[in-house]
């Protein structure tokens, strides 16, 4: 008889190791429902923030964009590549943070370059008006990334836990069931020999 | 007594876009629709048929029938004095020209990448080759001094100071102004006269631009200063040097009353469509100027411009209907009409 891979042997042994196993397989359970609890709270709250961050920015950048495709339109793709080009570029270091044991992103800006004083007119105005939507962006992006992290472990998680809970658990504990039975068995069926035995041998004696 | 290139600029006037096809142009659906549109004219040897055409591609072809146009005018043979004044007047774009690479060696660009971006006139003294291949704004400077182009100490000063090009483009555009100004001197006095009111009129124009920055965008006060150009019109300097340091909306409408619908839109914050009034006006300018001036020096500033215009409304109709603005914005985006 063997259960996922392993020979069962009907032996009080076996039963034992087998008893450790199943607690230990039940401790892992409890921990992997904490992380699973624990990522579906974090789940929710990112979501939460970046529905309330992305119906703002979504309204201003649809009309920044259109001002910015007019501004481009004016002045020319040589002229504004030219401009862009001679501002220092935007730093940024990622660092990952742990959640459950997850690493996720978090954005640290190392450079925010200064806009001003360096724009000549019509840039300047939608310039600025990207340059103050910069620290948005930046922050919907990382909560984009932490959820699809997140959301991919959870996903994982989640399967691992109904695994555990409805497949693998239930299946070890009717394991444990069946060798208790046939160890309780094997006891009553050693026990009525020594019974007949111990009979059969006191009645040689009385004759 | 009419002059050569007056002459030449009527007959070449002809092959400019009338406003009838500006209007059709802003109503092409697709740049497709631009391309067959634009067939028949100047710009039709320039674009590819058959090919998907792509605005990048279109705005080059567009800045080439520009670019030869300009060199035609700078290499029109004429006196010694109107040549001075054509070519001394064409250099605003080698002014354009040298600031857009200035800003590409910022960047770090190589050589090759910056001259694809530049238009580079037949005209133009600054060996551009030369210039971008010393690879730094500062050893770029040094270099426009052997082509007559001075930066003052004052403009490089500031430049280090806030890491800006604006002072080092103020600069050569206050050279560019002195030169013409100087140029003038050798024209008639009635030509003269018109043409520095537009020139003046221009300046005056930039100069609102400029003086509101530090008012609504705290640009430094030092550094706008610097930036007004002196030549001015119906604004005197002193006038765009106070504004530079007033508080409210109210007292510098007041200021640029002369110039009230275009200052409105600036205070607004509307600097494109602000710009684009700009341009009208300096266009409705330009056909009085065109009528009374038929056949002398101030036509030629007329058919400079339109030019110009022609090619700036080009350019933004690639982009605008690639980006399918919406009609009435792309109309209200146009110079011509």
């Amino acid at each position: 008889m063997s259960i996922a891979g392993t020979r069962i042997m009907p032996t009080r042994g076996f039963l034992l190791n087998f008893k450790r196993r199943v607690k230990s397989i039940e401790e892992g359970y409890k921990l992997l429902e904490m992380k699973r609890d624990e990522l579906s709270n974090r789940l929710r709250e990112y979501l939460e923030q970046l529905r309330a961050a992305k119906k703002a920015f979504i309204e201003n950048a649809a009309k920044v964009m259109d001002k910015f495709k007019e501004v481009y339109a004016l002045t020319g793709p040589d002229a504004l590549d030219a401009l862009s080009a001679s501002i220092e570029k935007l730093r940024i270091r990622i660092l990952p943070i742990s959640i459950m044991g997850i690493h996720v992103p978090e954005v640290k800006l190392e450079n925010l370059p200064d806009i001003k004083n360096k724009y000549p007119p019509i840039v300047r105005s939608v310039a600025e008006i990207i340059y103050e939507m910069l620290d948005d962006l930046i922050k919907i992006t990382e909560l984009e990334m932490k959820i699809e992290i997140i959301s991919y472990d959870l996903e994982r998680t989640n399967r691992i836990v109904n695994a555990l809970e409805k497949i693998v658990l239930p299946s070890m504990k009717s394991t444990i069931k069946l060798i208790e039975d046939m160890l309780d068995e094997d006891e009553l069926e050693e026990f009525i020999r020594l019974k007949i035995v111990r009979e059969k041998i006191l009645g040689r004696g009385r004759s | 007594m009419s002059i050569y290139i007056v002459a030449r600029s009527h007959g070449l006037s002809t092959r400019l876009l009338p406003r009838e096809v500006i209007e059709a142009l802003s109503n092409a659906q697709t740049l497709n629709d631009m391309v067959s549109l634009l067939s028949p004219t100047d710009y039709g040897a320039k674009l590819e048929k058959g090919e998907e055409v792509k605005p990048y591609t279109l705005y080059r072809a567009i800045t080439e029938v520009f670019r030869d146009r300009i060199n035609f005018l700078a290499s029109v043979p004429e006196k010694k004095n109107i040549r001075d004044f054509v070519v001394t007047y064409l250099r605003r774009y080698e002014v354009e020209d040298i600031v857009k690479a200035l800003r590409h060696l910022k960047a770090g660009e190589l050589p090759e990448e910056i001259l694809g971006k530049i238009i580079n006139f037949k005209f133009a003294k600054v060996n551009f080759d030369e210039m971008t291949q010393s690879r730094s704004v500062d050893k770029a400077i040094e270099l426009l001094k052997n082509y007559g182009y001075m930066i003052s100490d004052a403009a490089i000063e500031l430049y280090k100071k806030y890491d800006s090009l604006l002072p080092i483009e103020a600069a050569l555009m206050k050279n560019y102004y002195r030169r013409i100004f100087d140029t003038l001197k050798n024209l008639s006095r009635k030509d003269r006269k018109q043409i520095e009111m537009i020139l003046r009129i221009e300046a005056d124009i930039e100069n609102m631009f400029i003086a509101v920055s530090s008012f609504l965008y705290n640009y430094a006060p030092e550094l706008v200063e610097y930036l007004l150009i002196p030549y001015t019109e119906k604004i005197s300097l002193d006038s765009f040097k106070r504004v530079v340091y007033l508080k409210t909306a109210r007292e510098i409408l007041e200021t640029f009353k002369p110039y009230e619908t275009i200052a409105e839109n600036i205070l607004r914050r509307e600097e494109l469509i602000a710009k684009v009034e700009a341009n009208k006006y300096i266009y409705k300018l330009l056909e009085q100027v065109k009528v009374a001036y038929m056949m002398s020096m101030p036509y030629l500033v007329y058919f400079i411009k339109r030019c110009e215009f022609e090619w700036r409304d080009l350019t933004y109709l690639s982009y605008a209907i690639h980006y399918c603005t919406e009609k009435e914005c792309i109309r209200r985006g146009l110079i011509s009409i």
